[in-house]
């Protein structure tokens, strides 16, 4: 079999497109790694053995008939988070309450991916609705960094960290995506909110929520955005969707620097220094950098936190027993089933979210309310940042979080690891995150970048010119089996 | 803010979930400095600025008025747990 | 020490729209349970709700009749609570920017005319349908109506007494069924009223707390809730109490309000802005659209019916029974040659036989151009009015054409004075007491003359003729 192991998803495409490579090929070559890796890192809640290699023949037969509907990345084999939807295939969202739900209907995403003829690995484990630090809450297990696996990661994440899928989606909802990917050394994107559609995307938040790309690259991503963006009509919140920014030049990017943030107390020196040592490299490739004040930075994250748990004690208040999920049968009368399905059903942390956002949606401690309003503050003021600068260049994560083992509060972790990615949830903007270097302690570290509203293109521009230029971009290879 | 617990009790009502009493114990505690931080966004002054619920505003965004076929409610009836023929069966309220 | 009391309805209709409200399936009555069901009505993970544009319509059209401000901008909020019958556990709703504000409707009882102020109008998704099990313990829940658009139309407590509420109810439900909004059932269920009702001093400002009543099915349950609560609150007063701020249900078959829940218990909604939805915008050239194609209301043709074509005020009540009674009568007034005749026939006639064979108003199905027809043949007295209504019947029943019907029966009207005068004789000598009874002074046997005549003459006879021959021979 061919080392298809340092290709890269648009590489892949080429070849199977060129015939050099079969689909039936790619797929067993990932499989070969699943099964090499997989007992460290957990990354599949659900492998589709059988399907993928299915799919695989049926996609070929179109490569063959040099099918016109095929996307570049046709036969490249990929992995779905487990919170998006494929009908009749079970979609868990990382929690007991949905362990045995099989939707009737897929998500748009999938839709549009399958039609341009992806094979899917399988389905991987992500936090308990979307809502954690980087994957630990899943109920059935979270996924392991394939550089230590004393560290938890999104499925997503660790299955193209792993070398097990070329691509995958994941949730962005409280950031877990891009954190994930900060830690494993693969690239991610958020798009724009209201980019791509929601429509059959397990979530417990609405507006702070996109689905996200993770690659090998940042050129991987983008063009996994080009094939699922767009208007749906299942989705309402995606109707304006402009086209993103052309790529431009590096020449004159003009990229600020938020001083607080690197500034900030609890902030890693390592991770400090290597993403200071990225922005010179940016400079060196022709941007312009400057620092930069953040719209009411002190705020940013309690509003997004605020408005996380209140969408989640809304969003998840339908996983009740009655319809589809978990249901105690043992109970006798209908609060009873509502308390005990619920109860033994949804995770401990979930569980905290819910109670939260209840707390902060009641008249007396509103922090929701005020929390949209300080969300229209800084949507405001950044619109007069993003006058001033293309783009803002900050860590992901302030540290690196605990490993798991050490159970801290998952919760004030949550909050407090968000400190850098929360920005781009409240204020709906694209981010993406690239690969910089490596902690002290072994961990891979990236930088953030963060445009404004359909700025995708510059972000591309930058991050795909600072990946053409070092030497962190596919990780994989160098990981040892 | 703190939670107390006559408050905690409405909590866990207006969420139909009942923590155990390990969780009941810590809660307040682990949530103290997240509840901090909520007082400081809430001595914010907002006044006259509007609540935005999603990041960017859409506007008249329409469905026409055209049946779309229910092809998928005999599935959704499927993944029901209790049923009575096609009615999906719950336990009684109590008055 | 006189009570008056203080009343404000609110009414939740059913739009009939072909889709639900936030999603495309079909919005219909009476198929069998979870039917018209989907992921966005049954609340699945991941499912989204989309905006019906007519039902957007719908709500302007309702808006504009009732005078309402039309908000430039408005936008769905999320009531949060658990409830079988509400698979999101939120009911999309809106509560800080409705549609609708500021309206009014006028009405008219024995007592009063007035202006009844209308609150607001908003947008809503409905619930489910709950079957409790009499004897055991479980409930079954139907997502059909899950979903379905409601417009909450809400008053202001301009309501006096239980008259008053009547005849808003009723003049709210007439203006809706003409708008083409709703068909307005509250038998099934696609209009339902509750009631908020409080009593106050004569002369007092301040009016006691209102209590809401719910499950309200008929008009007049309308009027027996309201003065058995407004006499439970007056007891309470007078006996030194205080009235609690609650909810009840009236059981009209005993007469009684039963307390549900009482306000301070209430579940706190926790409302929210839908972040799945988006504003809508609603601008002058929309507003304009919906105006000028706003149909004609009822009581616009009432008065245009009594003024341009001289029918009487009953008739016209009667015409305007149901938009498709008046369409009837529009449609038949433009093609017959005297209107006064088709509404002869049209509220004497096809109102009757309505009543007679139960038929609803969405299944009249009359032939405009028939009855037209007939109507010029006793305006031009080819047939008099007791064959006109026989064969108004025949068209009714069976859609005969008349002129055919008329040949082949022979029921021309009988005008030739020679004939009238030998059937005249003919009776003359025949009834020999009435004519007596008549010449003594007995009125009532003239009619009686007159109806023996006309059965000789096979009831065609020219009643105008015989009258005259009949006077002539008696008289003379």
């Amino acid at each position: 079999m061919k080392n298809l192991e340092s290709l890269t998803a648009l590489e892949l495409g080429e070849l199977i497109r060129r015939r050099a490579v079969s689909c039936e090929e790619a797929v067993r070559h990932c499989l070969e790694v699943m099964e090499r890796r997989e007992p460290r890192i957990s990354a599949f809640l659900e492998i589709s053995r059988e399907k993928a290699l299915s799919d695989a023949k049926e996609v070929q037969k179109r490569v063959d008939a040099d099918d016109q509907t095929l996307s570049p990345l046709a036969g490249v084999p990929m992995a779905l988070s487990d919170s998006i939807c494929i009908r009749d295939l079970k979609t868990t969202g990382g929690s007991r309450m949905l362990q045995n739900f099989h939707p009737p209907y897929s998500a748009t995403v999938w839709e549009r991916l399958k039609t341009g003829g992806a094979v899917l690995l399988g389905k991987t484990a992500l936090d308990e609705f979307g809502m954690g630090v980087s994957g630990e809450t899943c109920a059935f297990g979270p996924a392991r960094n394939v550089w230590d696996n004393r560290w938890a990661l999104d499925g997503s994440v660790a299955a193209v960290a792993g070398g097990e899928a070329f691509y995958a989606l994941g949730s962005d909802g409280t950031g877990a995506l891009r954190r994930s990917a900060a830690m494993a050394g693969v690239s991610s994107l958020r798009p724009t909110w209201g980019t791509v559609s929601r429509y059959g995307v397990v979530s417990g938040t609405s507006s702070l929520e996109q689905v996200g790309v993770v690659g090998r690259t940042i050129s991987d991503c983008a063009q996994v955005l080009a094939l699922i963006r767009g208007r749906d009509h299942r989705d309402s919140t995606t109707s304006q969707v402009q086209l993103a920014d052309e790529r431009s030049s590096m020449q004159e990017m003009k990229i600020g620097l938020p001083d607080c943030y690197f500034h900030q107390e609890g902030m890693d020196p390592c991770i400090k220094e290597r993403v200071l040592s990225a922005a010179k490299q940016l400079e060196g490739l022709g941007a312009v950098l400057f620092p930069v004040e953040l719209p009411i930075v002190d705020l940013i994250l309690p509003a997004y936190f605020a408005i996380a748990c209140g969408e989640a004690s809304s969003n998840l208040a339908r996983y009740d027993g009655i319809r589809y999920g978990y249901s105690a049968n043992d109970v006798e009368n209908l609060q009873e089933l509502y308390i005990q399905s619920r109860s033994r059903a949804l995770g401990n942390q979930i569980k905290k979210y819910i109670l939260l956002g209840n707390l902060f949606l009641s008249e007396k401690e509103n922090c929701y309310n005020k929390a949209l309003q300080v969300r229209e503050l800084v949507v405001q003021g950044l619109d007069n940042l993003f006058d001033r600068c293309d783009m803002i260049l900050s860590p992901v994560v302030p540290s690196i979080p605990l490993p798991m083992e050490e159970k801290p509060s998952q919760l004030l972790e949550c909050y407090r690891q968000s400190a850098f990615t929360a920005l781009a949830n409240l204020a709906g903007l694209p981010a993406v995150t690239v690969p910089c270097g490596y902690h002290s302690e072994g961990l891979p570290i990236s930088f953030q970048l963060i445009g404004k509203p359909y700025g995708e293109g510059k972000l591309l521009t930058v991050a795909d010119a600072y990946q053409k230029t070092d030497g962190f971009s596919k990780t994989s290879g160098e990981v040892e089996a | 803010m703190k939670i107390e617990d006559e408050l905690l009790e409405r909590l866990q009502e207006y969420s139909r979930i009942q923590l155990t009493k390990q969780e009941l114990e810590i809660f307040p505690a682990e949530v103290g400095p997240i509840l901090a931080e909520m007082d400081k966004l809430l001595s914010q002054k907002t006044d006259g600025v509007r609540r935005m619920g999603s990041p960017r505003v859409c506007f008249n965004v329409f469905r026409e008025d055209v049946v779309e076929p229910s092809t998928a409610n005999n599935a959704i009836l499927e993944e029901a747990p209790a049923r009575q023929g096609r009615y999906i069966r719950v336990p009684k309220a109590v008055e | 020490m006189s009570w008056e009391m203080v009343a404000g309805v609110e009414v939740h209709v059913e739009l009939a729209t072909k889709t639900k409200v936030f999603c495309g399936c079909a919005n219909a009555f009476g198929a069998e349970p979870n039917t018209f069901i989907c992921p966005v009505c049954t609340g699945m993970p991941g499912a989204l709700p989309t905006l019906n544009r007519q039902v957007v319509n719908y709500a302007l059209r309702a808006g504009l009749a009732l005078g309402c401000d039309i908000a430039p901008q408005t936008a769905f909020d999320r009531k949060n609570y658990f409830y079988p019958d509400l698979p999101k556990a939120y009911q999309i709703s809106q509560l800080s920017l409705p549609i609708c504000q500021n309206g009014s409707l006028e009405i008219e009882t024995k007592q009063v005319t007035k202006q009844i102020r209308i609150r607001q109008i908003h947008i809503e998704e409905d619930t489910g349908k709950l079957t409790h099990h009499p004897t055991q313990p479980y409930t079954l829940v139907d997502f059909n109506r899950c979903g379905v658009p409601l417009l909450e139309i809400v008053s202001q407590p301009d309501i006096s007494d239980a008259d008053e509420a009547i005849a808003y109810l009723e003049n709210l439900r007439e203006i809706l069924l003409f708008l083409g909004v709703s068909d307005c059932k509250m038998q099934e269920g696609s209009l339902r009223v509750d009631l908020n009702v409080s009593v106050r001093r004569q002369g007092s400002k301040e009016p006691s707390v209102p209590t809401e009543l719910k499950n309200i099915n008929s008009f007049q349950a309308v009027g027996r809730a309201m003065r058995w609560e407004a006499a439970r609150q007056i007891q309470v007063l007078e006996a030194g109490g205080k009235i609690q701020r609650e909810t009840r249900r009236w059981d009209d078959a005993n007469n009684r309000g039963i307390v549900l829940r009482s306000k301070e218990e209430a579940e706190q909604y926790r409302y929210m802005p839908e972040p799945d939805l988006p504003v809508l915008v609603i601008d002058h050239g929309w507003i304009e659209r919906v105006q000028r194609e706003l149909p004609e209301l009822p009581r616009e043709k009432r008065i245009r019916y009594q003024k341009e074509m001289g029918i009487s005020h009953q008739q016209a009540c009667t015409l305007t029974g149901s938009p498709q009674m008046a369409a009837l009568f529009e449609q038949t007034a433009a093609l017959c040659r005297n209107p006064r005749e088709a509404a002869h026939l049209i509220a004497g006639e096809v109102a009757r036989l309505c009543t007679e064979t139960a038929t609803r108003p969405e299944d009249l199905k009359v032939d405009a151009k028939k009855l037209a027809a007939l109507a010029d043949m006793i305006d031009s007295g080819r047939i008099n009015r007791t064959v006109g209504k026989e064969v108004a019947e025949r068209i009714f029943r069976l859609n005969v054409d008349p002129e055919t019907y008329v040949a082949e029966h022979g029921l021309a009207m009988v005008s030739d004075p020679n004939v009238v005068e030998a059937a005249v004789r003919r009776v003359l000598r025949e009834q020999t007491k009435s004519v007596a009874d008549y010449r003594n002074g007995k009125e009532r046997a003239f009619g009686y003359l007159v109806g023996q005549v006309m059965k000789s003459l096979k009831g065609k006879g020219d009643p105008a003729l015989v009258h005259r021959v009949l006077h002539q021979l008696l008289d003379g």
